[in-house]
């Protein structure tokens, strides 16, 4: 219960980057509305979103420096709820975003336009991927940066180049998906249950190493001072 | 009964060691500790919130220490320090909001009635708030819920004589009912003259003496005179001599007043003066092995 609490100091650390969210939903909309009449999937509109994501989900660490992390520190709650907390905030915002994401898709949809199903799974890698830069992020936080006030330069490249990265690569491989689609042989529902399944494969693969940091995360910061 | 039980808490940096604190303060009473800068003062109340991990020694509240449910320990203790350690970007309504979600006796009533008297503004952030204030709402987030130990570092210093009347009025009353304590560090000693019933005043991580406050001031002189007429007996007593064209001061253990003779003045020191020159004596020892 009390990893929500601290989930909930995190939103509302953060609250002003929420209001920019509903920014990023147009913006979506809008570069969803080129990538689909050039036929090409609106897996890079996804990508884009969760770029911002992965980029977003990281902002406590820059609100809560130096004496503001006392606060945190004085509560009667352990180690563990602090930092699960903070990675209930980074995986909920890559979530959100990934909703978002679906109800660009569903506008899509409604306005007539036709979606193939197997970039559902492969939207689900590229969530999963997400989960993962947004996990090695806050695991290279607790590690190395909580609560350093003097490398701000440093804490924004961690911060944005995954994110970029994963955003071109995300570009680059779906137009190969496309035309590997369209060339191969394989009973299109038979590639779309395939996707699916890797793609829910990787989001439990994701989930699970964000479990699996946390507790290295916790294990390493129960020795440290202010913990 | 006592509330707070230090013993032997030692911590351990690369630059400075903290060694063989040791003290207990019973219920109802406010123990001042002080100390020069950089002696030792905030990492031993890190260590009693447990916010520092100790290398040796151990810290009980009301019984209970930190490694046995750290939830507990931390809920009996409020503790206020010299900067405010809320986030910049937060308002009063969210400081409300969360401190309802983590401590079960907090009372939302008794925190708008310290918001209200002490006239803190609830639509600004907490970095367009002015010192006092910051203080002030750290006192208004401890003391609207039940705790039992108040640890105080550095909390008045800064503030203007009324606020600082006032914080100081908020400590008496907080010890009143007998069964809460207060741990105090500053470096404004008249504060600690007015309601530390304890004193423990540390140096370069060392006790350097530890007593109730009216023994303290019972147990020294302090002395003026003129500097050729102290004998090398008495010399060697004093404490923290200080010489100047007029004369000296020190302070000297009462129990060597036999020493003064008829040729010093005398009288009860303040805790101030006590450890001014108990500061100036370790630095002169100091001096002497450098």
């Amino acid at each position: 219960m009390r990893a929500l609490y601290f989930l909930k100091i995190d939103y509302i650390l953060t609250r002003k980057q929420m209001y920019i969210v509903p920014l990023f939903f147009v913006l979506a909309l809008v570069t969803g509305k080129s990538v689909s009449t050039e036929n090409m999937s609106l897996l890079v509109t996804c990508s884009y979103m969760l770029f911002v994501s992965t980029i977003f989900s990281t902002a406590p660490f820059g609100y809560c420096v130096g004496k503001n992390r006392g606060f945190l520190l004085l509560f009667p709650a352990t180690v563990k709820d602090r930092v699960a907390g903070r990675f209930l905030y980074g995986i909920s915002f890559v979530a959100l975003l990934a909703l978002l994401c679906g109800a660009v898709v569903g506008v899509y949809v409604m306005l007539g336009v036709e979606i193939p199903l197997w970039t559902l799974g492969a939207g689900l890698c590229e969530l999963a991927v997400g989960i993962v830069i947004t996990t090695l992020e806050i695991l290279f936080f607790y590690l190395f940066g909580e609560g350093k006030e003097n490398w701000q330069y440093l804490s924004n490249i961690v911060r944005v180049a995954p994110g970029m990265a994963m955003f071109f690569a995300a570009s680059y491989l779906i137009d190969d998906a496309q035309a590997a689609v369209s060339g191969t042989e394989m009973d299109l529902e038979v590639m779309t249950g395939r996707m699916m399944q890797a793609g829910a494969l990787a989001v439990a693969a994701a989930l699970l190493l964000t479990v699996a940091a946390a507790a290295v995360c916790v294990k390493v910061i129960e020795k440290r001072d202010y913990a | 009964m006592e509330l707070l039980e230090v013993k032997n808490l030692s911590k351990h940096y690369k630059n400075f060691d903290l060694k063989d604190i040791s003290f207990s303060l019973p219920k109802g009473y406010i123990m001042g500790y002080v100390g020069a800068n950089g002696s030792g003062k905030t990492t031993t109340l890190n260590l009693i919130t447990g916010i520092l991990k100790g290398t040796e020694g151990e810290v009980r509240i009301d019984g209970l220490s930190h490694e046995e449910d750290m939830g507990a320990y931390k809920e009996k203790i409020g503790y206020v320090g010299d900067e405010s350690y809320f986030p910049d970007h937060f308002k009063i309504k969210h400081i409300r909001s969360i401190l309802k979600d983590f401590y079960p006796t907090f009372s939302a009533d008794k925190f708008n009635g310290f918001i209200r008297k002490w006239k803190l503004p609830e639509n600004k952030m907490i970095k367009d708030f002015s010192r006092g204030m910051k203080v002030m709402l750290m006192f208004a987030s401890v003391l609207a819920r039940e705790t039992k130990l108040l640890v105080l570092d550095e909390a008045s210093n800064g503030l203007d004589p009324v606020m600082r009347a006032e914080v100081l009025r908020l400590l008496q009353e907080y010890v009143m009912d007998g069964e809460r304590s207060v741990i105090f560090s500053t470096h404004i000693l008249s504060d600690l003259e007015q309601i530390a019933d304890y004193i423990y005043f540390i140096h370069a991580g060392r006790t350097v003496f530890y007593d109730a406050k009216d023994d303290l001031i019972e147990n020294f002189l302090l002395v003026k005179g003129e500097s050729a007429r102290i004998p090398p007996a008495l010399k060697r007593e004093l404490i923290g001599l200080e010489e100047n064209a007029y004369g000296f001061e020190a302070v000297l253990p009462s129990d060597k007043a036999e020493l003064l003779g008829n040729a010093f003045l005398f009288e009860k020191p303040t805790i101030d003066q006590i450890v001014i020159h108990y500061i100036k004596n370790k630095d002169m020892d100091t001096g002497k092995q450098e």
